[in-house]
This record gives C-alpha cells, sequence and structure tokens, in this order.
C-alpha cells in the first residue's frame, strides 16, 4: 500500500468505527503532526476525522494528482460526500443540508525518516462547496 | 539542466509573469490547448483561456512568492502565496485592500510547456478579508412586485 492510499483509507471510515484510530493514525503520522502551520497531537487529528464524518456521509475520493520528491509528497484529491450533519465552516456552523457536496484539495505533505507524514498544508477548494451547499447566494459589503 | 529542474522554472516562471501581467509571454510559455481547473469557470483552452483568466483579474498589483516545489516527471506543484490589490473579487469591491492567500497548483509540462493547472486557492478568505458578508439565496429580497 503506497503512503497516499494509506492516508485516504484512514480518512474513509468514520474514527469510531475503528478499534483503536489513534493507533491507526499513529501509523501514517506522526505525533504531533504540523497542519497549516499549527502542531496537533493525534487525539485532535482524529477529532478532525470524526468532525468531517459528523458533517459528511457517503464519501467517495478521487485521487487527481500525485506528485513525489524525496522527503516531499503532494496529492491532489476531489472529496465528494452528503452534508448530512453539522458542519463547522469559516462562514459559522451549517445545520445539514442533504446535499452532495464535490471540493478539491491539494495537500502538500513533509515526510519524516521513516516516511510517516511530519506536516500538512492543505488548500481546499471552501468557497465551491460552500456554493454547492446554497450558503453564499450574494456577496455584499 | 535536467527535464525536472527545467520544469520547476517553467512553473515558478509562470507565476512570475501571472505577477507580471504578461500575457503575451504567458501564452508562449503555454501549449495550445491548455486548460486550467479550479480557476475561473469556463475558461476556454489555449491562449484564449490565458487572456481570459489575466482579464478575470481586473485591474491588479499582485506578486507571488513561491513557499515549496515538488517536481516528479512531467509535474509540478507549486505551493505559493500571493499578495494583492485590485479594484474587486467576485463582484466584491477591494480597491486599497491587501489580499493575503495561499494557494497550491499543479503543473503539468509538455514538451517545455505548460500544458495543464490544477489550482486550489484560499478564496473564501480572500472575501473574508474584504469584508464579504454572505446573503443566502432565502434571505434575499424578493424582485417580486406583486
Amino acid at each position: 500500500m503506497t503512503t497516499v492510499e494509506k492516508l485516504l483509507a484512514l480518512w474513509d471510515l468514520p474514527p469510531d468505527s475503528r478499534p483503536d484510530a489513534e493507533a491507526e493514525f499513529a501509523t501514517v503520522y506522526t505525533d504531533p503532526v504540523r497542519v497549516n502551520g499549527a502542531e496537533l497531537g493525534l487525539a485532535d487529528l482524529v477529532a478532525r476525522a470524526r468532525d468531517l464524518h459528523a458533517a459528511f456521509t457517503r464519501h467517495e475520493r478521487e485521487v487527481l494528482e500525485v506528485v513525489e520528491a524525496p522527503g516531499k509528497l503532494a496529492v491532489a484529491f476531489r472529496l465528494t460526500a452528503d452534508h448530512t450533519g453539522t458542519w463547522e465552516t469559516p462562514l459559522g456552523v451549517l445545520p445539514p443540508t442533504g446535499r452532495r457536496i464535490s471540493g478539491t484539495v491539494i495537500d502538500v505533505l513533509t515526510l519524516a525518516h521513516d516516511g510517516r507524514v511530519a506536516e500538512i498544508v492543505m488548500v481546499a477548494d471552501e468557497l465551491s462547496r460552500l456554493r454547492q451547499a446554497g450558503v453564499l447566494g450574494q456577496l455584499v459589503r | 539542466m535536467t527535464v525536472t529542474t527545467d520544469n520547476r522554472e517553467l512553473a515558478v516562471r509562470w507565476l512570475e509573469l501571472i505577477s507580471a501581467g504578461d500575457v503575451e509571454e504567458l501564452c508562449r510559455t503555454c501549449t495550445p490547448d491548455w486548460t486550467m481547473a479550479g480557476g475561473p469557470p469556463d475558461l476556454p483552452p489555449g491562449p484564449d483561456g490565458i487572456r481570459a483568466l489575466v482579464a478575470s483579474f481586473g485591474r491588479v498589483e499582485q506578486s507571488w512568492t513561491v513557499e515549496d516545489v515538488i517536481a516528479e516527471g512531467d509535474k509540478v506543484v507549486v505551493r505559493a502565496t500571493n499578495r494583492c490589490e485590485q479594484d474587486e473579487f467576485l463582484g466584491v469591491p477591494a480597491a486599497g485592500i491587501t489580499q493575503v492567500f495561499a494557494a497550491t497548483f499543479v503543473f503539468r509540462i509538455e514538451d517545455g510547456r505548460v500544458a495543464e493547472i490544477h489550482r486550489t486557492a484560499q478564496d473564501l478568505q480572500r472575501l473574508l478579508q474584504l469584508g464579504a458578508v454572505p446573503v443566502p439565496p432565502s434571505s434575499r429580497p424578493s424582485s417580486s412586485t406583486s
């Protein structure tokens, strides 16, 4: 299994469906892991996965690009899922819309000597996802 | 120089040309069927798409700072930060406000030219920096006169 396959498999299922989610995350991520400049413990990362699955169900991930160089890995993927739970967005908490929402994410990963992910810089197309949720009807200042 | 090094330099140069607004040089660095995903919607392929992309910025002063470059084969990933000031963004007045946002690009290079770009960027954060307030469709005043 490649690092990308391991990563995506980790996020595909709700963490609470795993016997020991933190231990499984520890096979892929260092503890702590730096995410967009902030250090997160594995428990925090598992909590993020839990929030994602609480907000969205029926996940489908399509890998668009994988680019690898020594110590670095970039993966672009499209995540499509049903918005069936409470979604915490930069605009506030969004109650479930029932809509199927698709968004592109590009993760740039820095790998530790043991091959685990030590740092993630993630840029996601949040604007497009919120548009699909019907939040951005009109923008005013 | 290796092909990978050339490709890295081309990808970084592409962002420099965007900063400079050098449309004709951008067109020369791209294939006739160039495409971009994740940029403005409905960009046509090739040079027409490049011109439409640059036109979509309107009046803008921008600079890209490259944070990270990863190259493998015909692909180059560039992670960069943009600082810009423009008249408007997505219809929201923006003059006089500096926007700072992160973006990541995946370039596919073909025979020394950019053939394809996949972009993700913090466009939502840009709107928030401009003080834009989203009004959901259900909250908009009705256009009905009855």
